[in-house]
């Protein structure tokens, strides 16, 4: 086999019946593909431009749009999303948009069509631009110039790391965007390239991904997808996928191993950015393995520890300098301590979250951990830990708060005294949701009353609030009993029922903490049970504050019947 | 009111964790995603998650578009009315 190459993909040619993509029910010849890219390039010429933004959410138009502005000598970029305001943002950078749906209020638009009259597409320069973005989590996107020849460098590189692994007509899916450099190199370069199969849609849910995989098939996923698989039935060897791919972000160790179970292959990781494309990979068959750089490449730290990669997917001069703080392995490997802008100061010392992060999951008795700095008279460094089969039995003989310190010490070993977290809550699952402020304000409200330890870990001890209304003297909250709740242990074995010490305490808590009313502990107080409570249900909870007889009263509803009704004195501030 | 629809109103508040809105303040014929009640491609995965598992949807029998499925609070009561009709003639 010849090695793969893009710039001379109908130079060389191909057999007129090879499948190059399967969209909408439909499947692409090589021949078919030739006639789409030859007659949108005839257009794009017609319309006489140099800069074509391409908006497409099928993989496959999306290679007949790059293909078609590179036959007609345009170049090609990608935005980072459809959204108007993105594209908005862009004008000036463009003239023509090339797109494979109808879009309203855009000028200058030009609909991808099958066929049409035009010149054989011929060898592409391979120093043809083709512009990315970073994905723009944070502030602007920036725009990264690449051309033709790092794509074909990078496809035939993925193709020697992991070609060997899909059969050669396999389906390329996806649940990520083809517009990004993971999705583009992947879902439509790599394909095209090496003799794969481009699947056009991208899927946004589990069912439509799942339903179209057979036996072989390569998916392009992330830790979006991967981590949010429960209730999915083992995949049938008969529809087993040979390779799953995942990139973006870490993905977490429980769900690695189920994803390994479920698809009866291990997720093979990507690390990479939109600078360089693809760095390394690591096969998640053992916990936390090192990376391997792909072929080619080069991964260095330098004096500070940061990454440095010397790759020939890196435009300019192969260099580029990360901010990922890394340590190097033995045999080209290394491992990834965490980005070195996730620094917090502790008691005047710099410390980075991310690797205390990465410490802690190299601890046998971790599966999973976030460390956060908690505001307050001085920052104290916190930490959430999914503890390991191992950990979760040592947490049940030894207790949270002995357990947490022997993960301090254990931490000793690589961190400074200021990178030990003093707090720690013990959970079976992280707080779900993107990376972002978000989670950092879920993780961090886990600790709101740090000066108590669960007693009871792994359940919640309150119920959840789901929604508050101010009262011009007080609080309304929906709650949500769940039925797991540490405080109905013990009481009324075999009958769900919410005790009542459980609601009062509720009750002063919550009214110390939403309404600054007392101090969270009901001493003296008076009560009356109306209905039975019982948990997995929601219950409204209203909350008076009647200051000038130094009382709080408080009643739970369910619909419009009193369940529980009761005032408690006030002390404190 | 549809007592299906209602539940899955429910859950839909439920297993998004969606504050300041009740089950009933969703309309049974009104987009869930983007410029409807506005939910994104993350809160599509987590629905998928906690309609497996309260209605245990079988996903290998979808082979038609999914996304039509999820459109509206009414379009997922169907869903799973079929699907739970597919299950149940598959038993007998």
């Amino acid at each position: 086999m010849t090695a793969p190459t893009l710039s001379r993909l109908f130079a060389d040619g191909a057999p007129e019946d090879r499948t190059v993509a399967v969209t909408n029910g439909e499947t692409i010849s090589f021949a078919r593909f030739r006639a789409d890219v030859a007659g949108n390039a005839a257009r794009v010429r017609r319309a006489g431009v140099r800069r074509g933004l391409l908006v497409t959410q099928d993989a496959y138009w999306g290679a007949v749009g790059l293909f078609a502005l590179l036959q007609a000598g345009a170049e090609a970029i990608l935005p980072p999303n459809a959204q108007p305001g993105t594209i908005a943002g862009l004008a000036g950078a463009w003239d023509l948009l090339l797109c494979d749906q109808p879009r309203s209020g855009d000028e200058n638009a030009l609909m991808l069509e099958p066929g049409g009259e035009g010149a054989a597409p011929g060898p592409f320069d391979p120093a043809a631009p083709v512009t990315v973005f970073t994905s723009g989590s944070t502030g602007e996107a920036k725009r990264i110039a690449k051309t033709l020849a790092l794509l074909e460098w990078e496809a035939a590189t993925l193709d020697r790391a992991l070609g060997a692994m899909v059969p050669m007509g396999a389906t390329v899916h996806g649940t990520v965007a083809h517009q990004h450099v993971y999705g583009l190199a992947f879902r439509l370069c790599w394909p095209l390239a090496s003799g794969r199969v481009i699947a056009g849609p991208a899927h946004e849910l589990w069912e439509g991904a799942l339903s179209a995989l057979a036996a072989g098939d390569a998916l392009v996923t992330s830790p979006a997808h991967l981590s949010r698989m429960d209730g999915i039935a083992p995949i049938a060897p008969a529809r087993r996928p040979s390779l799953v791919l995942s990139a973006g972000a870490p993905l977490a160790e429980p769900a690695a191993e189920q994803a390994a179970a479920l698809f009866g292959v291990p997720v093979t990781e990507i690390f990479g950015s939109t600078e360089t494309g693809a760095i390394a990979l690591r096969h998640r068959s053992s916990p936390d393995p090192a990376w391997q750089p792909l072929p080619g490449i080069t991964v260095e730290a330098d004096g500070a520890g940061l990454l440095r990669v010397r790759s020939p997917f890196v435009a300019g001069d192969g260099l580029f300098e990360g901010a990922d703080r890394i340590a190097l392995e033995a045999e080209g490997g290394f491992r990834l301590l965490g980005r070195a802008d996730r620094i917090v100061k502790i008691e005047g010392k710099r410390v980075s979250l991310a690797e205390v992060e990465a410490r802690l999951r190299a601890l046998p008795e971790v599966a999973d951990a976030v460390a956060v700095s908690l505001s307050g008279p001085a920052s104290r460094l916190a930490a959430v830990v999914v503890p390991s089969g191992e950990g979760a039995a040592r947490l049940a003989e030894v207790g949270a708060f002995r357990f947490g310190r022997q993960l301090r010490r254990a931490l000793a070993a690589t961190q400074e005294p200021a990178g030990l977290p003093r707090h720690w809550r013990f959970l079976d699952a992280l707080p779900s949701g993107p990376l972002g402020k978000q989670r950092h304000a879920d993780i961090a409200s886990l600790f709101e009353d740090t000066a108590s330890m669960d007693p009871i870990p792994h359940r919640p001890t309150e119920p959840d609030i789901r929604a508050t209304r101010p009262l011009p003297d007080g609080l309304e909250l929906d709650l949500f009993l769940p039925a797991n709740l540490a405080p109905l242990e013990g009481h009324f074995p075999g009958m769900p029922i919410v005790p009542g010490v459980a609601q009062i305490d509720w009750a002063a808590k919550l009214a110390a903490r939403h309404l600054g009313a007392g101090d969270g502990v009901a001493r003296n107080f008076q009560v009356k049970f109306r209905r039975v409570t019982v948990p997995d249900a929601s219950v409204t909870l209203t909350l008076r504050h009647i200051a000038a007889r130094r009382r709080l009263t408080f009643e739970y509803r369910s619909a419009d019947e009193v369940l529980t009704s009761g005032s408690i004195a006030l002390e404190g501030p | 009111m549809d007592d299906l629809e209602t539940e899955v109103k429910a859950l839909i508040v439920d297993s998004l964790k969606l504050e300041d809105l009740r089950p009933e303040d969703i309309d049974s014929e009104e987009p869930l995603f983007v410029d409807g009640l506005g939910l994104d491609s993350i809160d599509a995965l987590e629905l998928g998650v906690a309609l497996r598992k309260k209605f245990g949807l079988r996903i290998e029998s979808v082979s038609e578009d999914i996304k039509a499925h999820f459109a509206t609070v009414r379009s997922l009561a169907r869903f799973i009315r079929s699907q739970q009709a597919a299950a149940a003639a598959q038993q007998a």
